[in-house]
């Protein structure tokens, strides 16, 4: 049978598929190629150690050997069984005021100062940067120098208290159990505002001039302004930086570690979850069954910041669509 | 209600550049006034020194008599349309336009009466709950209208508020500004760059480039009898056409074409010693005619001198016909009717009604005119 030239082509239609199209695909599937080294590293270094945790939590060890099937036995002895569960809910404490006090310091600093960089003074590029600098240095280095700054015989803080005619003042501010926890929540507040500030200046810089003209001509007040107005425009980047503070302050471990060691002293006065997961498995509170309990540790941490991170996104995206 | 005196104003922002100078008006009450000019002539700075925005280099504003310069915009009583809305994002179309009504401490009863009174105004009244994303941008512009309106306030302050429609709802808008204006009768100065929103809504013109007034007028005022070349050039659409030549006794010279100049103009002329010099002359599209064959002049009454020329370019745009072409080297454009016959390329006859072309002098671009009355018009300004 010959076929009509018409005919071939409908043919090679019907039976081949598209070239272009195919060679699309192709180049689609070669492009994935480029993502696996990224997915296998995520993978082999955040899923692989999530799922381990989990399924650890459920095990009891002997040493770095898992043992028996033991169910939430692990969990019910971190929550009924001393000392892990004064340990626990001390930590947690502490954890909830780190959030509460860097919230108060941090964040209503920060925005305070955006608000006030945005206000087109002079040389708000220099402001920025400065704020933004300490947040150059590694954690553990910051630790140390306020370690130094800090000490209460020869740290510089003291050292400028009494050559200002403010002796009564000095204290030694890491030592007390009643300044220490509120101390490291400030150095952190220091280490971190810049960039605090620079996400809530990206949030103000986004509110059109003209909202704030109309504002006036309508007649609202300067507080008005900022509680009408500024403030509710600028709620997606204080809602960012609410949920990052939460995370950072459940995960905080660095500073507490590299300013009071790993027991969180003194006397347990700045003990944070991280740090007494820590000692749980690396260190030394419970030989045997360290593992099975630091991991159950480490679950009930991450569901708290899952939860709280899912409680606040939920509310956060409401919000956003009803804008 | 309000009368505005704006006098001698002038703005100058950093290092001397001067956006408005020497602008000086008085608006009468129930006055639907619009400033146009291209961008950066000096418009929107204008209202924004109205609406306290902006602060005045030097000059005085007067609202109702009273010297606002230095008072805060909300203590002005006026109100202000932007030209992206600038409706508040967070809130509900009511709470947009409750907003200036609760700052300044209405009762409850009587900002619900207003809103919904405003709402009723402008077809809102199903939206109120809505907030601004979940509107159209005619819906958005109404609320902003609405913020305006509510306020029951002396002088509305509008700057380009329709730049950001559509071509279709920006003609329907602009009636329903007029409309509105026609009902509330507040006072209102309109910014814009469009001539025709200009000429179709205001009852007075201002025209402005450079930040210097180039003319005030009633839209027909200013259409007919422009100030100068700029003028004559921005207003109307297509632009007024313009050639440069020289006057001779009886005829205007381009190159080889002569147009007869009619006796009045002649007269002028000749007094103000124009004979022998270059001029411009405008004319505007719907002035030039197709000439009847076998007549010195167009079909109608009145002076009228035929050119010869050839078409390059005829866009029929429904109800005429755009004919493109040049004199001696000077493009324009003329507005015939839909059913002409004319096809690019072909050589015509064109008559101008030279009862109806505008002198300028050539140095100062300005209209050439009796002197008399241009001491005149010195004196009333």
């Amino acid at each position: 049978m010959v076929l009509k030239e018409q005919e071939v082509v409908e043919v090679q239609e019907k039976v081949l598929p598209k070239p272009t199209k195919n060679k699309r695909s192709m180049k689609r599937h070669f492009l994935h190629l480029f993502l696996l080294p990224a997915l296998i590293f995520y993978v082999g270094f955040q899923v692989y150690p999530i799922l381990t945790a989990f399924v650890n939590s459920f095990y009891s060890f002997k040493g770095m050997v898992r043992q028996d099937f033991i169910g939430l036995e692990n969990f019910i002895r971190l929550f009924t069984e001393e000392p892990y569960n004064t340990i626990f809910t001390n930590a947690f404490g502490h954890n909830v005021i780190y959030f509460i006090g860097t919230v108060v310091t941090k964040l209503v600093l920060a925005f305070a100062l955006a608000l006030l960089i945005n206000s087109k003074i002079k040389g708000r590029e220099f402001f920025k940067a400065i704020f933004f600098m300490p947040k150059l240095l590694s954690v553990i280095v910051v630790g140390f120098l306020f370690s130094l700054i800090l000490n209460p015989t020869n740290g510089a803080l003291n050292s400028f208290l009494k050559m200002v005619g403010l002796a009564e003042w000095a204290h030694p501010w890491l030592g007390d159990p009643k300044t220490a926890l509120y101390t490291i929540i400030l150095v952190n507040s220091w280490y971190g505002i810049g960039f605090a500030i620079l996400i809530f200046l990206a949030g103000l810089q986004a509110i059109p001039e003209e909202i704030y003209e109309a504002a006036k001509i309508d007649g609202a007040s300067g507080l008005k302004m900022l509680l009408q107005i500024t403030i509710p425009m600028a709620m997606p980047s204080i809602m960012i930086m609410t949920i990052l503070t939460f995370i950072g302050s459940f995960e905080t471990f660095e500073l507490v570690f590299a300013m009071q060691g790993s027991s969180g002293g003194p006397y347990y006065s700045t003990d944070v979850l991280a740090l007494f997961f820590y000692r749980l498995a690396f260190g030394s509170v419970d030989g045997g069954d360290a593992i099975g309990l630091g991991s159950a540790l480490a679950v009930v941490l991450f569901l708290i910041i899952c939860t709280a991170t899912a409680i606040s996104l939920f509310f956060f995206k409401r919000k956003e669509i009803e804008q | 209600m309000a009368e505005l005196i704006l006098e001698h104003i002038y703005k100058e922002f950093d290092k001397n550049v001067t956006a408005v100078s020497d602008f000086h008006l008085h608006i009468k009450d129930e006055e639907f006034i619009v400033f146009v000019g291209p961008s950066g002539c000096g418009k929107s700075t204008t209202l924004r020194m109205i609406a306290g925005l902006e602060e005045i280099t030097s000059g005085s504003i007067y609202i109702n008599g009273k010297r606002v310069n230095d008072v805060a915009p909300k203590d002005r009583d006026i109100a202000m349309v932007f030209q992206n809305y600038a409706l508040y994002p967070h809130m509900t179309v009511y709470g947009n336009m409750a907003f200036g009504l609760k700052n300044r401490k209405f009762p409850k009863e009587e900002i619900n009466r207003r809103v919904m009174n405003a709402a009723r105004i402008l077809g809102l009244e199903e939206l109120l709950d809505r907030k601004p994303k979940a509107l159209s941008g005619g819906q958005r512009q109404r609320v902003a209208l609405g913020r305006a309106i509510v306020r029951d306030a002396q002088v509305f302050l509008m700057d380009e508020p329709l730049s950001n429609l559509d071509a279709k709802l920006r003609v329907q808008m602009r009636a329903e500004i007029a409309m509105l204006h026609q009902r509330l009768k507040t006072t209102t100065i309109y910014v814009t760059h469009d001539q025709t929103e200009a000429m179709t809504m205001a009852t007075r013109l201002v025209v402005m480039k450079d930040g210097f007034i180039q003319q005030i007028g009633s839209p027909k005022e200013v259409y007919e009898h422009p100030e100068n070349v700029f003028v004559g050039g921005f207003i109307g659409s297509p632009a007024m056409n313009f050639f440069e030549g020289i006057v001779h006794e009886g005829s205007f010279r381009i190159g080889d074409t002569r147009l007869s100049i009619p006796r009045s103009q002649m007269e002028l002329l000749r007094g103000l010693g124009y004979i022998g010099k270059e001029a411009i002359i405008g004319i505007r599209p719907e002035h030039i005619e197709e000439a009847i064959v076998g007549t010195a002049g167009g079909n109608g009454s009145g002076t009228r001198s035929n050119v010869s020329i050839q078409v390059d370019v005829s866009e029929l745009t429904g109800a005429e016909t755009m004919v493109y072409s040049s004199l001696e080297g000077q493009k324009f454009v003329a507005r015939l009717s839909a059913e002409t016959a004319i096809r690019p390329g072909e050589h015509v006859n064109l008559a101008f009604v030279m009862d109806k072309v505008h002198f300028f002098d050539k140095e100062t671009e300005l209209r050439i005119r009796p002197v008399q009355k241009a001491a005149e018009l010195v004196e009333t300004s």
